[in-house]
């Protein structure tokens, strides 16, 4: 495995680069801005002097920019990504809270997602030119290219309005009192609109993802000669289209996980879906600069370690980077 | 004064070439009906959409005066998408127009000179590239402020980065080729060069990259104004929203939320389908397959 | 009766410009313990003949006219199915060495096991038996089964498109120029691989090339082909030792020889028709020295001189 060992390390260092330029990027936003910060995290008149007083000594924002880094890495390192001021606790807090709600919704609908998109992806490319493919393409590219927010709004507006299918948002009905197998029926009831929306739009991408590597796939030299050989068109399609094909959507996958990001914040927005998404917007509502800033430090780094997974998986399955070099 | 001329004229044949394909074709119609409504917004039966009412005309449902009815704060809601559509516009092509052109001379810089500049500035686009667009947008839109400008900024300071890459990439091909080694032999210096020889055959793909970008733009535009940092005192389509979803009656006025949904889905789908035209019409032998 | 039998056979591509008329009426045969040379210029419909003899032609191709009889059953109107069947096992190919003939996500085992599995009978494990076998046959270690394409050199790439395309035994092999674009040293393995084929194996090869002293070394018979048409047939050594067809003549002549007197090479001056409206008469009449009014009005057809010998051209009588 040594070729893949020095390319592991190669992508982990990078990725941790990464990160601390994110982590820079992230204190130079919101000490830049012209005007004390303090004044703009404290819009609340209630707020007295002292007590800002003691939040400048606390994260030292009296002291030169450069001490200040420094304070800021330091608490950093502690786990300390500031303080909530609507919900009073820290900011790591708030977002741990929402984590979960999150990671339900995206890992049911992503999958979902890739599994749709890649098969009919792979049948669009494999009948080019023709009319199942114009009809699949057409369908992918419409609710690929339509907003997030707009599909949820579209979806509230036919099933939960209308209709009245679906709930209009929240992650299960209040005090219900449900519990156990009872619960997780209704938070799947109210899981259907936000996930069919990521589907759709994420099902939307990888259709069109899937189909364009098919076809580059089957543009090359080995499928003749696979052809050549008297195989099963099934059998070509499989294994030699469909394996080269996955390659670069598996790479795509980690450069569009940071669009990812994008869909769930407008999904769970839309539909008050309690995740991390919802939180920044409830942050932005409420002001809540620091839960804005940990916020985005998370989110950032979250995608970087997730491109790193990609990456590593990616170099797992090329047998050209696993085994490495030629002769 | 003629690399102008020459440059607008071929402008014109690159749209009529769009108009040959059929995505280019919807995805032009759609624009065009969007610029007229932008354009002659205040001949379109609108009232200042900014205009706030009285108590009983407020949340009325469509009649006659009020082809859309109004909003919780009494404005006509037809107005506001008319009008509307104006912001679309506007954000979306000025947030293009700067993003393009940064990226274009980002791109072009470190294409054509290479070496240290070329590392250094593209080690700055893939930082940027790096960031979550949503969230920076975000982040950066509540600490500025809202403004029309300021969405502006941030929405170009995300979208030019895809430009610049592309670019490079053009230009790092186009500089191997031998029409540069010859116009450095009869002494053009760098900068003649630059614009000269290059730029003109990087105006293609600039143009295709624009429309990408005006796509994204006006999404995401629409996305932060409904988020609720977008300027109350312009209403785009996105805001109509924002206000819709916070009022609270959301589930009871259809009229509200269609119209600017629909609105800004047509569009953007529109400048999708352009932007899917645009690739196709670069592709090398599109004309011949046209038979043109 | 010949293995291989072609006849007027005709193939155009049908672009909105015009019917690209790459290979117009030809016949070839291909006997059971010979070898054919095809040999010609770039685009003289020599790789567009041999794709048809496996049915790989695509739009806008199509065959327009003629008979492709291997084996005594004309191949043209079988269905794809029956086509499928015969390929790999009937007739097999070897392509000209692109980086990317061969699957790069796939061990070269799998890529031999893959056709003895789909046209013969036999387990998983007896297939890579004979995967092994194959690549002994062609002269790579047995143990290198398990690697994957780009672990290999050219050469050994194109030695394993040899034994994948050798693993059933067809009874007809087509080498689409081969070693073009190898360097002498691995040529000279993959000939010798060649011949090894021909003289053990007794398995007739159709062999496309435009290098004329690669034909020399393994070719019995020789086809010149120019424009879409065969000029000039028969075996490899009259060919060399007397040309009958002045563009074979121009070949044999433009090649320099290490023996012999220091002559000034010629070369054919001029370059190939457009295909879409080849001129009339021979089509190679702008470019001969000997071009007679004839020549300029109507096609020579290819005409038998007995002892194995053919040629189209106005000038033999």
């Amino acid at each position: 495995m040594k070729g893949f060992a020095g390319f592991a390390i190669k992508k982990v260092g990078a990725a941790f680069i990464t990160i601390f330029a994110i982590v820079c990027a992230n204190f130079v936003i919101f000490r830049l801005v012209p005007g004390d910060p303090l004044r703009m995290m404290f819009r609340d008149p209630r707020v007295s002097a002292e007590q800002m007083q003691l939040v400048r000594e606390r994260f030292g924002l009296d002291k030169p920019l450069g001490e200040q880094f420094i304070c800021y890495l330091r608490e950093l390192a502690h786990g300390n990504l500031g303080i909530s001021f609507w919900q009073k606790r820290p900011a790591l807090e708030v977002i741990a809270d929402r984590v979960p709600q999150t990671l339900l919704l995206i890992i049911t609908a992503l999958t979902i997602a890739v599994i749709i998109g890649t098969i009919f992806g792979a049948i669009a490319g494999s009948k080019m030119g023709t009319r199942s493919d114009s009809v699949i393409l057409s369908i992918a590219l419409s609710l690929y290219s339509i907003p997030a927010f707009c599909m949820g709004i579209i979806l509230m507006l036919i099933f939960a309005f209308q209709l009245s299918v679906f709930p209009l948002g929240g992650i299960s009905t209040a005090a219900s009192g449900f519990t156990g197998f009872e619960y997780w029926k209704d938070v799947a009831w109210h899981m259907f609109l936000p996930a069919l929306c990521v589907v759709f739009w994420y099902g939307g991408e990888y259709v069109l993802l899937t189909r364009s590597a098919m076809v580059d796939a089957l543009g090359q030299d080995y499928i003749i000669t696979a052809r050549a050989k008297g195989l099963k068109e099934s059998a070509i399609l499989k294994n030699h289209a469909l394996r080269n094909a996955l390659l670069p959507v598996v790479t795509i996958t980690g450069v569009n996980l940071a669009f990812a990001v994008a869909g769930i914040i407008e999904v769970e927005t839309v539909f008050s879906w309690p995740g991390i998404g919802r939180l920044v917007y409830d942050a932005v509502m409420k002001r809540d600069y620091p839960v804005l800033q940990a916020t985005f430090i998370v989110l950032a780094v979250a995608i970087v370690f997730a491109n790193l997974v990609v990456d590593l998986i990616y170099g797992y399955i090329d047998p050209r980077i696993k085994v490495g070099g030629g002769e | 004064m003629t690399k102008l001329l020459h440059g607008l004229s071929s402008v014109k044949r690159f749209v009529m070439l769009l108009w040959t394909n059929k995505m280019g074709r919807f995805g032009l119609m759609i624009f065009a009906v969007f610029a007229v409504i932008a354009i002659f917004a205040p001949f379109l039966r609108t009232v200042d959409p900014n205009a706030t009412g009285s108590c009983e005309d407020m949340l009325v449902p469509p009649n006659a005066q009020f082809w859309f009815g109004t909003d919780d704060l009494a404005r006509d809601i037809w107005s506001q998408l008319i009008y509307g559509s104006r912001i679309s516009l506007l954000v979306g092509f000025t947030a293009a127009t700067i993003a393009v052109a940064v990226g274009t001379t980002v791109g072009v810089t470190a294409g054509f000179y290479g070496g240290r500049i070329g590392e250094v500035l593209m080690r700055l686009v893939d930082f940027f590239m790096m960031l979550p667009r949503l969230p920076l947008m975000i982040i950066l839109a509540a600490v500025l402020g809202p403004s029309i400008w300021n969405i502006i900024f941030v929405v170009a300071i995300v979208s030019w980065t895809t430009t610049a890459r592309v670019v490079r990439s053009q230009v790092l091909s186009l500089k191997e080729r031998a029409f540069v080694e010859a116009s450095r032999c009869i002494g053009a210096d760098d900068f003649l060069l630059m614009f000269g020889e290059i730029f003109p055959n990087v105006v293609p793909i600039i143009f295709a990259q624009a429309v990408l970008v005006v796509t994204t733009a006006i999404y995401s535009e629409a996305v932060l104004a409904f988020l609720g940092l977008g300027d109350p005192t312009t209403v785009s389509w996105g805001m109509m929203l924002h206000f819709a979803f916070e009022s609270g009656v959301m589930s009871r006025t259809p009229n509200w939320i269609a119209p600017p949904v629909a609105s800004i889905v047509v569009l953007i789908i529109g400048f999708t389908f352009l932007g899917t035209a645009v690739s196709d019409v670069l592709k090398p032998g599109y004309k011949e397959m046209k038979g043109l | 009766m010949a293995l291989l039998e072609v006849r007027n056979l005709k193939i155009y591509y049908f672009t909105r410009a015009g019917a690209v008329k790459a290979v117009d009426d030809i016949d070839l045969d291909v006997e059971k313990d010979k070898t054919l040379g095809l040999i010609g210029e770039s685009g003289c419909g020599k790789t567009t003949a041999v794709f048809a003899f496996l049915r790989f032609v695509t739009p806008p191709g199509r065959i327009v006219g003629g008979k492709i009889i291997f084996e005594g059953r004309d191949i043209i109107p079988l269905s794809d199915e029956e086509m499928r069947l015969l390929r790999g096992q009937g007739i097999a190919m070897v392509f000209q060495g692109a980086q990317n003939a061969l699957n790069p996500v796939m061990t070269v085992g799998k890529q031999i096991s893959e056709v003895i599995l789909e046209h013969e009978n036999l387990t998983k494990e007896e297939a890579w038996e004979r995967a092994k076998e194959q690549l002994e046959l062609v002269g790579i270690a047995s143990e290198r089964v398990n690697n994957y394409p780009h672990e290999f050199s050219g050469g050994m790439k194109q030695r394993v498109m040899v034994a994948i395309a050798t693993a059933c035994n067809p009874r007809l092999l087509i080498m689409d120029e081969p070693v073009t674009g190898l360097d002498v040293i691995v040529q000279r393995q993959l000939l010798s691989l060649t011949n090894t084929l021909r003289e053990k194996m007794q398995l007739p090869i159709v062999f496309i090339t435009h290098d004329l002293s690669v034909i020399a070394e393994t070719c019995d018979n020789v086809a010149v082909m120019y424009a879409g048409k065969i000029v000039e047939q028969g075996s490899a050594v009259s060919l060399y030792k007397d040309p009958l067809h002045p563009y074979s003549k121009g070949l044999i002549g433009s090649y320099p020889s290490v023996r012999g007197e220091k002559k000034e090479l010629k070369s054919i001056p001029g370059a190939p028709p457009r295909l879409i409206d080849p001129p009339k008469g021979c089509r190679f009449s702008p470019r001969c020295a000997y071009a007679m009014d004839i020549c300029r009005t109507e096609e020579p057809r290819l005409k038998n001189m007995g002892d194995n010998r053919a040629v189209a051209c106005h000038l033999i009588k």
